[in-house]
Formats: C-alpha cells, sequence, structure tokens
C-alpha cells in the first residue's frame, strides 16, 4: 500500500517533492511495461518476444535515465540549480509518468487515427512539463530557467551522443 | 481508508496498462500495412516466392547460416501479401525436394486459389531439385520453366516403416503396448507390421497419392492427361528435358527465362520484381525475438516432422 500511495503522490501531487528511490523505479518499471507491451503489439511479438522487448526498454530506459540525469543535473548547475544528484534522478523519474497513457492512447489510434495522434502528442507533451516543472522544483530554478535547464540539457545529451560516436571514429582511424 | 480520488486515479492507471495489454493480445496492426515497394515511388509488379528446401509447414532457418526447410505458413503468408498489394504475376522459383505432403498441398491449394481468380498469372522456375512435393506446388503454376538438367518428377507418396525388433531383442529390450486398437500403434518399429496394417498403409498412400495426382491434372488442365500422367506418376525422376516431353513443363530455360514468361503472360515491360518471402521489418524483428535455440539446428523440424507424424506422410525425392 506504501509503494502506490508513494506512486500517486509522485504522479499526483508532485508538490510534494521527488519520489523516494523505491518509488521511482517501480514508476519507471511501469512505464517500461507499457511501452514494451506497445512496441509487442506493433510487431506482433510473441511472449519472448515482448519479453525481449521488456528487457531491451528495461535497459534503455535505465541509460536514459542516467543520461538525461546526468545532462539535466549539469546544466541546471550551470544555471544556478542547488538540487543534488538524487534529487535530478528523482525528477527524471518523476516525469516519464505519463508515458503509461500512451498504451490508451494507442487503444485510440485504432479507431481514430487523429484522436490517438492528438493524444499521443500531448502526452509528449505532458512529459516535457513535467520535466521542466519537476526539476525547476528540485534545484528551485525560476521558470525560464528552468526551460532553459531543459532546452540545454537536450543540447547537451544530444553533443554527448554525437562526441560518443565521434571519439571511437576518432580514436579507431586517427591512430 | 483510500479516499475516492486515490482509487480513481489507480483504475484509470490499471486501465492505460489493461489498454497496452489488449493492444498486444488483440494482436491487430495499428495502422493498414503499406503496400511492398521494391523500387521508390513503384509497387512490385510481380512478387517473387523462392521456394527452397524441404518443405514443411513450420519452416525455419538457421542463423548460423543455412536454410534447411521452408515453412509452408510463410509462402502462404506471402502469397496473401502479394494478392493485397495487387501484383500482376507470382513467380515461384522452386529448388526442393519435397517435403511433408499437407505443407506441399496447402501452397498449392492457395497457388490455385489465386490463380483462377485470374487476376495474378503464376510462373514456376525449376532451379537444380524440384521434385515430388516440389513439383506439386509448381504445378499450380500457368507455366512451368525447368533447366534442360532440373530433377523433377518423383510423383509419388511414401510410408517407410522400421522393424527395430531383431536389434531390440539383441540388446534386450522388451516392449510392452496397451492399445485402444489394434491400429492405434500403427506403424510402430518396435513390431512387425501386420498385413492388415500393410493394407490400411497402402490404402493410405494411396489416397493421398490420388490427390497428389488430381491436383497435377487440375493445374495442368489441357497440358496433359490422365493416362500421359500415369505413365510417369510412377515415382521415377525425370530431368528437365525429359519432363518437357512427358508434358510435366511448359519449357526448358533459366530463371531469365521464367521472368520472360512472367512479361509474356501478365504483359509486363520492365517488371518490379520484389521478394515477398523476404520478412519485412516488423516480421525480422518478430523474428529476432522468437529466437529460439532449436533453430540453430536446421534437421530439428525434420526430425520433429517425424516425430509427429506417426506415419511420416512424405513427398520427397
Amino acid at each position: 500500500m506504501g509503494l502506490i500511495e508513494g506512486l500517486y503522490n509522485s504522479w499526483f501531487r508532485s508538490e510534494l517533492g521527488r519520489p523516494s528511490m523505491p518509488v521511482a523505479v517501480a514508476s519507471l518499471a511501469l512505464v517500461c511495461l507499457v511501452l514494451s507491451l506497445n512496441a509487442a503489439a506493433m510487431t506482433e511479438s510473441t511472449v519472448t518476444g515482448w519479453l525481449g522487448w521488456f528487457f531491451l526498454f528495461g535497459l534503455g530506459l535505465a541509460l536514459g535515465w542516467f543520461w538525461l540525469s546526468a545532462a539535466l543535473h549539469t546544466v541546471a548547475q550551470l544555471l544556478g540549480g542547488v538540487g543534488s544528484v538524487t534529487d535530478t534522478f528523482g525528477a527524471v523519474a518523476q516525469s516519464l509518468w505519463p508515458l503509461i497513457l500512451t498504451g490508451a492512447a494507442n487503444g485510440i489510434l485504432r479507431f481514430s487515427p487523429l484522436l490517438g495522434l492528438v493524444f499521443s502528442l500531448a502526452i509528449n507533451l505532458w512529459v516535457v512539463v513535467n520535466l521542466v516543472r519537476c526539476v525547476g522544483r528540485e534545484h528551485q530554478l525560476p521558470g525560464l530557467r528552468a526551460v532553459l535547464c531543459f532546452g540545454g540539457a537536450i543540447v547537451l545529451a544530444e553533443l554527448a551522443l554525437l562526441g560518443l560516436i565521434l571519439w571511437p571514429l576518432m580514436v579507431i582511424l586517427g591512430m | 481508508m483510500w479516499r475516492q480520488d486515490r482509487l480513481i486515479a489507480l483504475v484509470l492507471i490499471v486501465v492505460c496498462i489493461i489498454a497496452a495489454l489488449g493492444n498486444w493480445l488483440g494482436n491487430v496492426p495499428l495502422q493498414a500495412p503499406a503496400p511492398t515497394m521494391d523500387t521508390p515511388g513503384r509497387p512490385a509488379d510481380v512478387a517473387l516466392i523462392p521456394i527452397n528446401g524441404v518443405i514443411t509447414f513450420a519452416g525455419e532457418s538457421s542463423p548460423l547460416g543455412g536454410g534447411a526447410t521452408i515453412g509452408a505458413q510463410a509462402v502462404l503468408r506471402s502469397i496473401r501479401r502479394a494478392e493485397r498489394d495487387k501484383v500482376k504475376a507470382i513467380l515461384v522459383n522452386i529448388n526442393s525436394p519435397g517435403g511433408s505432403a499437407a505443407a506441399s498441398q496447402a501452397i498449392y491449394r492457395e497457388l490455385m486459389r489465386v490463380r483462377k481468380k485470374g487476376d495474378i498469372k503464376i510462373v514456376a522456375a525449376m532451379a537444380d531439385v524440384a521434385a515430388s512435393g516440389g513439383y506439386y506446388v509448381a504445378a499450380a503454376a500457368d507455366h512451368i520453366v525447368a533447366n534442360p538438367s532440373t530433377i523433377t518428377g518423383s510423383i509419388g507418396v511414401i510410408v517407410q516403416v522400421q522393424n527395430l525388433t531383431d536389434l531390440l531383442k539383441k540388446v534386450g529390450i522388451q516392449t510392452v503396448t496397451v492399445k485402444s486398437g489394434k491400429f492405434k500403434d500403427i506403424a510402430s518399429p518396435l513390431r512387425p507390421t501386420t498385413p492388415g496394417e500393410i493394407d490400411l498403409l497402402k490404402d493410405f498412400v494411396n489416397q493421398s497419392y490420388q490427390q497428389f495426382v488430381d491436383a497435377i491434372l487440375e493445374g495442368r488442365k489441357g497440358k496433359i492427361n490422365r493416362e500421359e500422367l500415369e505413365r510417369v506418376a510412377d515415382g521415377r525422376i525425370l530431368i528437365g528435358s525429359a519432363a518437357l516431353k512427358a508434358k510435366l513443363v511448359d519449357s526448358l530455360g533459366n530463371y531469365y527465362d521464367a521472368v520472360e514468361q512472367v512479361k509474356k503472360l501478365a504483359d509486363l515491360q520492365d517488371p518490379v520484381i520484389r521478394n515477398y518471402l523476404a520478412p519485412d521489418w516488423r516480421e525480422s524483428l518478430q523474428e529476432f525475438f522468437s529466437f529460439r535455440w532449436a533453430n540453430g539446428f536446421p534437421d530439428q523440424p525434420l526430425r520433429r516432422l517425424v516425430e509427429w507424424n506417426k506415419i511420416p506422410l512424405a513427398l520427397m525425392e
């Protein structure tokens, strides 16, 4: 019951602060479950296929969680944020929960492609708004700085990804 | 006690998870599949369906290299896809010694169904070998092209039963069989086959053979009659040139000659030919995630075929 209470507070009463680590992990696990089911439906996978998606997405979600949190935390610190690394991790995990609704969005897509698309876009927008709000709250950043923090983190994460591709190329081809 | 708003929130989340589960279990594509394209901007005119290896229902290829069997299920799906994409012709490229009677028959019937509609022309090209079940499939084509040295024919059905009683006696193994009817352990290798069982198996083989012959006569109506067919349908193998004389094939040539026949029959100038048996990206992903270690051993489906079918009714060269 404590976990469910924690999930409720994390999702619907985010003003209470970031969730505890078990609640954050449970929230991400639910997101992973729904996203893997969506992928399994799209690829018409078997049970083993769904398990494959689940573990693959679990790995992706864990890496993405770390990646995005690291980028957000770096930019937030540069903009004068005061939150800890744990706060940033919690804020990111807390922000992703609307992705659970994509199961319903995909269901709607079957009956009305336009409505399903609007619903899907709304979910993505909701996640972005959540991220800005939660990081701003944890790092005590005012509205504009929180938006800048999110934008900067995305740019930083993409640059880091580019570096991750170019660096091995440089080492392999240049040596 | 939980407040009402919490309960509603919880129910909503559960509904979302159930919706995701329902999407998956419903197994219904979210969007209509796009037509298969070969050249950008041009839909395929000809669906190429290669039939390589032993024909079984659950064909499997080895990820370690080399396909061992061709799955009738995959072939049926590719024929349906070709029909959905409104191709003008189907080119069946056969390199198979045959396989299970049911799987070969299933492919034949599906091709005949498409052929009878009249919108799609079917041409069969024979490679090294297109015998028995392989020929069964080819018989559904409007036109069959064989290389002069292609091994074909082998029109017949075979059931083989081993008698291991002497061997078992030597190693001291005794078997006790309890059965509900006298034919329940028919074709058992643990005892000699009885005359009654031989009669039953003969009847069984003859029925399947008759279906095979009737299928060829239906597929090659107006090209070969029963008398002519029965002369060569005694299980013998023929090379392509002899098969042409025996009216089992329509012309001699290679794959490109078969393409020329497709162009002639379907009235096409510069057709886009696409391999319809190649899985699309969704099927590839599904295959990847449905990987089983057994797939690494290409002989497994054949062994299973023998294990499952107590009487291994096979159309094999």
